[in-house]
């Protein structure tokens, strides 16, 4: 028998169609549209900056490596010959923007966006390539020349680990890495390099992405964060003495670590809207302070 | 959108919607339900689409909230090797491929049901879930491996 992903459940039931049938009459018709156009006045704009100044202090401090610092080309954006390409989302989490590793991310989805253009759907990348979104002979050859000009290496092996424990003996590590985790699986590569799907308990459920990218090395690794502006970010000191950028947003929460050989990028699954798929409550400021607690960055580093 | 416009998209996704809510809920009037209260939400927020091209994507969003919202009101959070046993639909061929869908965890699941089934690209599928590209591609390399492991090697491209 041939396997395939069509009709995976069957047929749509009948009592399915008339239910959403039902609820498509019942929708009431659409109101019109009251446009109100937001007038620029200058007094409220200056009033409105100094108010988030005054309430975030560090807004200054943080703002050379916010979010938007951080943006990349989106090389999968929608490409319309007729609309001009909507703004890049795309932040790269392997350093801040001065870093060898940022750069050499940053360069690379340019040049995976450049070759969207012209893509080669034979060839097949081998290893250590194929752990990479190389797709032709022309972009293997870039990534060896933005990797030998950054200095950084590529991956050779990568390895699944679905406990805290396994992960800490696949890189021969006796530190705890996490506090109150209660659940990490992921994968890890040789130098020490992994990216998790981690939950933690401290008060409520933490679901979380964490990637820890080794200095030296060479990541892919891209995060959609929305708009950048609809973030609250600052810098936020844990007790035992390490910095982290924090990044508040609506549906999402970034948390961000320099530590001397790593660069720690955590993707928090809520927001403060609060209607997350992971996490169904809003997080608060103080929430992702707690959050931030619950990683031993002198390990991680 | 016009009401008009509105009803012919999501009659145009139907099978997404019911497929998707297959995913994550075994009863057929849970399907419903959710179903039900998404097209209601989307029709009540649909001022805050931007971008009319993401209306599939943003729909389905939507849905898989709202299934999710009935697992936990119902405390019937989906573990489906604990699920009692669902008669195929007679007209299903591939019953083996279902059942070893319906057995991944959730994290693998909806990135292959959304990528495979409903041919979301990789990043439809991260904006759906709300997760990074990259770990979309590690859930759905991890799933295939999983499926691998029930199926033999005739998982399907």
């Amino acid at each position: 028998m041939k396997r395939s992903w069509e009709d995976l459940y069957g047929e749509v039931p009948a009592s399915f169609e008339t239910r959403m049938r039902d609820t498509l009459a019942s929708l009431p018709a659409a109101e019109p549209v009251d446009i109100r156009r937001f007038r620029f006045r200058p007094s409220a704009l200056i009033a409105a900056v100094l108010m988030v100044m005054l309430l975030t202090g560090a807004a200054f401090a943080t703002d050379l490596f916010g979010l938007k610092s951080l943006i990349v080309t989106d090389p999968y954006a929608q490409i319309s010959p007729t609309a001009s390409p909507a703004a890049s989302d795309l932040i790269a989490l392997q350093g801040f923007p001065e870093s060898p590793e940022f750069k050499a991310n940053s360069e690379w989805m340019d040049a995976l966006a450049a070759a969207r253009k012209a893509p080669d759907p034979v060839w097949t990348a081998e290893y250590p390539y194929s752990l990479y979104s190389v797709s032709s002979p022309a972009l293997q050859a870039r990534l060896d020349e933005i990797t030998a000009r950054y200095g950084l290496k590529l991956h050779s092996t990568v390895r699944d680990f679905d406990s805290e424990e396994e992960l800490y003996a696949l890189l021969g590590c006796e530190d705890s890495f996490f506090s109150n985790c209660a659940a990490i699986s992921g994968y890890v590569y040789e130098d020490g390099s992994f990216h998790g799907d981690g939950t933690s308990v401290a008060g409520i459920c933490y679901e979380y992405q964490f990637g820890r990218y080794g200095k030296g090395s060479f990541s892919e690794v891209t995060l959609h964060v929305g708009n950048p502006n609809d973030y609250e970010e600052w810098l936020y000191t844990t007790k035992e003495g390490v910095t982290v950028q924090l990044s508040l947003g609506p549906d999402r929460c970034v948390l961000m670590a320099d530590l001397p050989s790593s660069f720690v990028a955590v993707n928090l699954l809520g927001g403060t809207r609060g209607d997350g798929l992971y996490m169904p409550d809003p997080v608060t400021r103080q929430g992702l302070e707690t959050f931030a607690e619950l990683f031993n960055f002198s390990a991680l580093g | 959108m016009t009401k008009d416009q509105f009803t012919v998209q999501i009659l145009d996704m139907e099978k997404t919607l019911y497929r998707v809510a297959c995913g994550i809920l075994r009863s057929e009037a849970d399907r419903e339900d959710a179903v039900q209260e998404c097209i209601l939400k989307a029709w009540e927020k649909r001022s805050a689409l931007k971008n009319d091209g993401a209306f599939r994507s943003w729909v389905t969003r939507i849905l898989i909230n709202e299934c999710y919202d009935i697992c936990r009101r119902g405390q019937k959070l989906v573990v489906m090797d604990e699920l009692p046993e669902q008669a195929a639909p007679p007209e299903l061929e591939n019953r083996e491929l279902r059942d070893a869908v319906d057995q991944l965890e959730d994290i693998y699941r909806l990135p292959i049901l959304l990528f495979y089934v409903e041919g979301f690209n990789i990043r439809e599928v991260a904006q759906i879930l709300q997760i990074p590209e990259g770990t979309v591609k590690s859930r759905l390399y991890a799933g295939r491996g999983k499926l691998r492991e029930s199926l033999g090697e005739e998982v399907p491209e």
